[in-house]
């Protein structure tokens, strides 16, 4: 009994230590990142790397913005992002509200043509809604990168999900006390969905600031590209500004973690809840 | 009677459909259109301009005979093989270890998510840069361990092992949450019942745990394929496909196809055959939610 406490003890001891330096692993470029991000230019083309910067030059920050235009794709990665969040949480809460609490001709007809798209990849219907986008005139433009992604069947099916916990009793009430239909969601439905609200703007907000491939199609022009589209660019250049480009990643991914450091509990609640999205 | 006549906003029978509508108009539009349009589109030749000409089953043909189709086909699946049973076996380790009362818990958990946050262009670029050829930190520790440089993203042979690897430090830490809110859900009794019989943390773990989790299994397993089968972000930023086809994957083939060449049949008959992968999977996961 004795030995195997031992064992038990220093297996646990070893389990912890390789897991501390897991976790160091993950954070390791981060780090890297950054060092990269602010190393004088000399010690980028050093080998062996110097993991400890000889001087710290914060400057580069300002500077790769300003050199590659990233001003203009943190402009319209904010505009992306914001419209197709507010046009998700919009269609979604009142889709979700209807396919939840009415009843209607047709209802578990469309329910279950929207869940049967839940696993059909972009790659499948990109060339069509390409060929849509330039037809009706939003190819090329922040519309085209809003407009057709916000098609997403995740996003309804949480909606009803969550929906169907709001109990009828409290809407017939509402009902009985003379609100209209549409104050019954705004005000009844509404402020009792806002963890699932929540969940919508963390998982949209993640997904349109992050997404590469939807921008990749949409745009041409440079004026019109997204942070992601930028950066990628920059990464596939012929020469690459290992400052510039460390700089703007940094700052890109600084309103992701700030969303996850906010919401962190509703963050992993909802992953778990989804995985669906992958 | 007057009282029966209610504006339209107030009708119940109407008011439904005003609140999917916005929904179901982008669905059609972008989704349920599309769909059947890439269906037609496969059995075309189509460079985008002109008429497109009907021929058939003619590009499904082509691409199964295609070496870089093919090819693009198998590394998907060499993808998916290398990635999905390690990030599984990696997830459930730090998981279980998580759930454990340890010190700097919660720190570590949020450590191990965070590459997830991330976007994955980002991801690839921090890591294009660690596995640079001339400059980069992995050939550095090679080197410090006598091994020779390796040129990973240039190198046929260790392209697709440079991108496995990267999965693995994204996808790690969002896969074990996944397996954390599973193995929240076993109850302590179950636990304690094991404990007294007189079973050891191993015991527990292989006799307990792994079964209770079963259903977990199965979802994280099906959620990480379709993630390896769609991802196509990462790959684009590292390598584009190459070096000589060696990292293509069918969602970068019916990219290449479609923006790079214009081939909008070929690329629509690869994306049906990607569509019809991803039905299988999903079938695979619903019989297997059913059986529970």
């Amino acid at each position: 009994m004795g030995v195997t406490t031992t064992q038990n003890k220093v297996v646990k001891v070893l389990a912890f230590v390789f897991i501390l330096l897991m976790a160091l692993v993950a954070l390791f470029p981060f780090y890297w990142m950054l060092v990269t991000a602010v190393k004088p230019v000399g010690e980028i083309f050093a080998f062996p790397p110097k993991l400890w910067p000889g001087e710290f030059h914060w400057e580069n920050f300002g500077l790769a913005l300003e050199r590659a235009n990233f001003f203009t794709y943190f402009k319209n990665s904010v505009i992306v992002t914001f419209f197709s969040t507010l046009i998700t949480v919009c269609i979604n809460l009142l889709a979700g509200f209807a396919f939840s609490k009415y009843n209607f001709k047709g209802k578990e007809f469309m329910f279950l043509i929207v869940l049967s798209t839940l696993m059909i990849p972009m790659q499948v219907i990109m060339i069509p809604v390409f060929i849509i986008a330039s037809r009706i005139g939003i190819r090329n433009t922040l519309l085209g990168v809003i407009i057709p992604p916000c098609a997403e069947a995740f996003g309804l099916f949480m909606s009803r999900q969550f929906m169907n916990d709001i109990p009828n009793e409290l809407l017939e009430a509402a009902r009985i006390d003379g609100a209209t239909e549409f104050q019954i969601f705004s005000r009844i439905v509404v402020p009792n969905v806002r963890p699932l609200i929540s969940v919508l703007v963390i998982f949209t907000v993640m997904w349109r600031w992050n997404d590469l491939q939807w921008p990749l199609i949409m745009l041409s022009s440079d004026k019109y590209f997204t942070v992601q589209l930028g950066l990628s660019n920059l990464n596939g250049a012929q020469y690459v500004n290992w400052n510039d480009i460390m700089s703007a990643s940094l700052i890109s991914i600084i309103p992701v973690l700030i969303i996850f450091l906010i919401f962190q509990r509703d963050f992993v609640e909802g992953m778990a809840a989804s995985g669906i999205k992958g | 009677m007057e009282e029966k006549k209610v504006p339209f906003w107030q009708n119940r029978k109407i008011v439904p459909y005003l609140y999917v509508a916005p929904n179901m108009i982008l669905f059609l539009c972008f989704m349920i259109i599309p769909l059947f349009m890439s269906f037609y589109y496969s059995l075309v030749k189509w460079n985008g301009l002109g008429d497109p000409k009907f021929i058939g089953l003619d590009n499904y043909i082509y691409i199964f005979k295609d070496k870089v189709f093919l090819q693009s086909l198998g590394n998907t699946f060499l993808y998916a093989f290398a990635t999905v049973p390690i990030l599984m076996m990696l997830a459930i380790f730090f998981a279980v270890l998580l759930n454990s009362k340890i010190p700097f818990r919660g720190f570590i958990r949020s450590a191990i998510y965070m590459p997830a946050v991330v976007s994955t262009v980002v991801v690839g670029t921090v890591f294009t840069w660690i596995f640079h050829d001339q400059l980069g930190l992995i050939n550095y520790i090679l080197n410090i361990f006598g091994r020779e440089s390796i040129k990973w993203a240039t190198d046929t042979r260790f392209a697709m092992l440079m991108v496995v690897l990267t999965t693995f430090w994204q996808r790690t830490g969002y896969n074990m949450v996944i397996y954390l809110a599973g193995l929240q859900s076993i109850s302590h009794e179950v636990m304690e019942a094991a404990t007294i019989d007189g079973a050891n943390s191993w015991q527990k773990f292989r006799y307990v745990t792994m079964p209770l989790l079963r259903n977990t299994h199965v979802f994280v397993m099906v959620t990480a394929l379709i993630h390896a089968f769609r991802n196509f972000d990462l790959i684009y930023t590292m390598t584009k496909g190459g070096p000589l086809n060696a990292t293509k994957t069918i969602v970068m083939y019916v990219y290449e196809q479609a923006f790079n060449k214009n081939y909008y049949g070929r690329a629509s008959a690869a994306g049906v055959v990607l569509f019809v992968m991803m039905m299988v999977f999903t079938i695979i996961r619903f019989r297997a939610q059913k059986e529970n």
